[in-house]
């Protein structure tokens, strides 16, 4: 049983945790759930012995304990599984699992490797997971593989409470449902577990209670069985969401704008066709692993491909072959994890912005950079996606997930580009952000944008798309419209009842 | 990601192969050559004379494994050796015998390495600029206490170990290949050495986790400290006097053979034996065979310059594969 009984935490200028209580009992999963900066990181940071608290105290089968440093939560058997698993690349799955506490060899100083393998492969025969190899490397095995290795790695620990922080977002369908096996064991088990979580279906899923923080404060908490997933947003929220429109407003969709003939990349891609119409949000839809992110790669020219080619119209143009590269630089490519390739994280607002058309801000000859456009536009900008900062002079790395995400959408706004593709676009990004960032999608797309959206939440596919292409084993199994694009229908195509998929 | 093509990837792949081990089909490939180029080369003299050479990069090359699987470097270590020998050349000058020379060299070798260690972990300053500071630092400190000069009359001990044989194979060159498997044993089979691939593959992980970083990167810095004093110490031995060349770009030949052996400059990956053991050899069966056949000395250089790159290009490759994947 594990109590924080009235955490309260003041930041600088922010109470980021006023009198919140969590209560999670052994044998049932507790859903943390809570916008970007409602204090689901805060308040599990003072669990994990993070960060201190001002007010409260944390309880553990009723008795009190102090947690001063990570040290603290790991003796007292809180382990955390984190969104990204950690792991040792190039060393082997038994040693990430036993690296916190390795077993001593013959000679004192020696471990024993032998006995560190036998012991890896038992904790992962009781996930359930035999297929991994407690020899093999930790950077040959798959994403979802390495998580079982850090479950595993919890439990060598002896961990009892155990917190999974958005361990899904990576994760293929497949291994999501394994995921899901694995941490029902533990609950009947007796472990005390917390999962966090942005997406609602997984909550209804998989939890037994709740416990709903919004700016800092308890916004909800309960039981899970019987609760209205509208009740639930209102909790994160704070209002009752509008109603989906579900496109009423029948657009033109005539003038084709991008042709794909044929695509054929990799071992995956076989030979994938279809055209993108003018003001269209073409949405393209299937499992991990049917080749969703591989085709938008392999159009906008980052994979080699092996036959076939790309069409493009320019304004008032012909629709001819361009080359991908060409392709690249006419187009925006809001890419799948904005870090890594979205955003210049260290830059602030303003030159993320301007960064794809820089140089319509260079003065003819020496290319001088006019400074006060650049932030007039960033000022701009910041209104018409409604990013929520001080000034267009914070830094990207300063935003939340869903503020850093509405900078990559102004930064293509702001170029203007006739077809944006978005791969993932409301990845992380939490409730009302990503309501404000459909809300930008589909008004691009009604001012004449056309839009691929590449995503793996259906939800997100059914609201937005007036047009979903459903891949599997890297082929077009079907080209859904109107109606048809609805939950129901795409997971049963994604799925196929065929063995494209494993 | 996606799942079949991690499966797949398990086929035997020949360009995979040459990366992983083409260092050592290089090696095997180069020793038979230069026994058909050099008939002395497959003497055993000649043998023990490469040997004889590699001595003192062997043993700094081992320290300097440690730090680069961690992820960082030791660019201080030609200096450690100088200095080290400069401090105890100057306490002989003021009446200390063979034994506290020798002491004397070590203490300093640590030491160094726990300043080192206190610049990276404590200061936070990075590992490269820390220690190529320190290079110079060191390179001044030994110019001060020597006056720059060259020192003869080292005590008779030096000239002692030197020649000393246990058979008839040099105990200097038996130490440094104990030292050599004490630290593949210490990288491979202990604790440490577990932290120091950790550390190597993901300083954050290895954080969040709760390993002991700033323990583990003292201990590191402070072996390497000491294995540098060690290549002092040989250097003295080998030549009976001490100089002010000592150590001259030993830290570029460390990261040169650490590379060609293998261990990624970005840590988390390499290994002692064999990896930077046959690194070393190869550096110097270079030398070896341009100078059996007689090529001119300016010639050695750049043939260096052609294996770094070499190393380099290769390390290089392995990075960029591993990102694909």
């Amino acid at each position: 049983m594990l109590e924080m009984n009235h955490i309260t935490k003041q930041f600088p200028g922010v109470l980021a945790l006023d009198d919140v209580t969590l209560k999670a009992d052994p044998g049932r999963i507790l859903a943390l759930i809570g916008i970007n900066g409602a204090g689901k990181s805060t308040l599990m940071n003072i669990l994990g012995g993070i960060l201190k608290q001002d007010k409260g105290d944390i309880l553990i089968n009723e008795k009190s304990v102090s947690m001063n440093s990570p040290k603290d939560a790991e003796k007292n058997g809180i382990a955390f599984i984190h969104q990204e698993p950690l792991f040792f690349a190039s060393m082997s799955v038994a040693q990430n699992v036993f690296i916190g506490n390795m077993f001593k060899g013959a000679v004192p100083i020696l471990t024993d490797n032998a006995k560190a393998e036998k012991e890896a492969k038992k904790y992962l025969e009781l996930l359930g997971a035999n297929d991994i190899s407690p020899h093999s490397a930790m950077e040959d095995i798959t994403i979802g593989a390495r998580q079982m290795v850090e479950i595993a790695r919890a439990l060598a620990m002896g961990a009892n409470t155990i917190i999974f922080d958005e361990p899904t977002s990576s994760l293929s369908l497949h291994e999501k449902n394994k995921l899901f096996e694995v941490i029902r064991k533990l609950k009947h088990e007796g472990k005390v577990i917390i999962y966090i979580s942005h997406f609602l279906e997984e909550i209804t899923e998989l939890c037994d209670d709740y416990l709903v923080l919004r700016d800092g404060k308890m916004s909800g908490t309960g039981v899970v069985e019987g609760l209205e997933k509208a009740d639930l947003v209102t909790m994160i929220i704070g209002q009752k969401p509008a109603v989906i429109e579900k496109k009423t407003v029948k657009r033109q969709l005539d003038e084709v704008v991008l042709k794909v003939d044929r695509i054929v990349s990799g071992n995956l891609l076989r030979g994938v066709s279809f055209e993108l119409k003018k003001r269209e949000i073409l949405g393209i839809w299937g499992l991990m692993g049917s080749g969703r992110t591989e085709l938008v790669r392999a159009i906008v020219g980052l994979d080699r491909i092996d036959g076939g080619m790309v069409l493009f119209k320019e304004e008032g143009g012909t629709l001819t072959k361009i080359k991908r590269s060409t392709l690249l630089r006419k187009i925006g490519y809001v890419t799948e994890s904005r870090h890594y390739d979205g955003l210049f994280l260290n830059m602030d607002i303003t030159n993320n912005c301007t960064a794809a058309k820089l140089d319509s801000y260079c003065s003819k000859r020496l290319k001088f950079i006019d400074v006060n456009k650049e932030a007039e536009d960033a000022r701009t900008l910041i209104k018409s996606v409604n990013i929520k900062v001080p000034d267009e002079k914070t830094r990207a790395s300063q935003l939340s997930g869903g503020n850093q995400q509405k900078v990559v959408f102004a930064k293509w706004l702001n170029k203007g580009a006739p077809v944006l593709i978005l791969d993932e676009p409301t990845r992380g990004v939490d409730v009302g952000s990503k309501m404000e960032i459909y809300k930008t999608i589909k008004k691009i797309a009604a001012e004449g944008t056309s839009v691929i959206l590449v995503s793996s939440e259906v939800d997100e596919m059914v609201d937005l798309s007036d047009r979903v292409i459903v891949l599997q084993g890297g082929r077009i199994v079907k080209d859904v419209e109107g109606p048809d694009i609805n939950i129901n229908n795409l997971m049963e195509l994604a799925l196929g009842g065929g063995d494209a998929h494993e | 990601m996606n799942d079949a093509a991690i499966t797949e990837k398990k086929k035997f792949d020949l360009s995979n192969f040459l990366l992983s081990y083409g260092f050592y089909v290089l090696f095997v490939v180069m020793f038979i050559a230069c026994g058909f180029i050099s008939p002395v080369f497959l003497a055993r003299d000649n043998l023990m004379q490469i040997m004889w050479g590699a001595t003192t990069l062997l043993v700094v090359a081992a320290g300097g494994t440690l730090v680069i699987v961690t992820g960082n470097m030791d660019m201080s270590v030609g200096s450690v050796a100088l200095c080290s020998s400069a401090i105890a050349v100057h306490a002989m000058n003021h009446g200390a015998g063979f034994a506290q020379m020798v002491i004397i060299i070590f203490l300093v070798g640590a030491l160094i390495g726990v300043i080192n260690g206190i610049l990276i972990t404590y200061a936070r300053l990075n590992s490269m600029l820390a220690t190529l500071g320190m290079m110079i630092l060191l390179r001044g400190v030994s110019l001060n206490i020597t006056n720059g000069g060259a020192q003869t009359g080292l005590p008779e001990g030096f000239k002692a170990i030197a020649d000393a044989k246990i058979g008839d194979v040099s105990v200097l060159i038996l130490v440094s290949l104990i030292i050599l498997l004490v630290f593949q044993c210490l990288l491979r089979k202990t604790r440490f050495g577990a932290y120091c691939y950790a550390i190597g593959c993901s300083e954050e992980s290895a954080k969040r986790i709760g390993l002991p970083i700033r323990k583990v990167k003292m201990t590191v810095y402070i072996l390497s400290g000491i294995c540098a004093a060690f290549a002092g110490f040989v250097s003295c031995c080998k030549v009976g006097t001490y100089s002010g060349t000592i150590g001259n770009e030993m830290e570029f030949d460390v990261v040169t053979v650490c590379v060609m052996g293998g261990t990624s400059l970005l840590g988390g990956r390499g290994n002692v034996f064999p990896g930077t053991f046959i690194g070393v050899v190869l550096l110097y069966l270079i030398n070896n065979i341009l100078a059996l056949t007689g090529a001119s000395p300016y010639i050695y250089p750049f043939a260096k310059g052609l294996v770094i790159f070499a190393a380099m290009y290769v390390d290089a490759l392995k990075n960029f594969r591993k990102r694909q994947n």
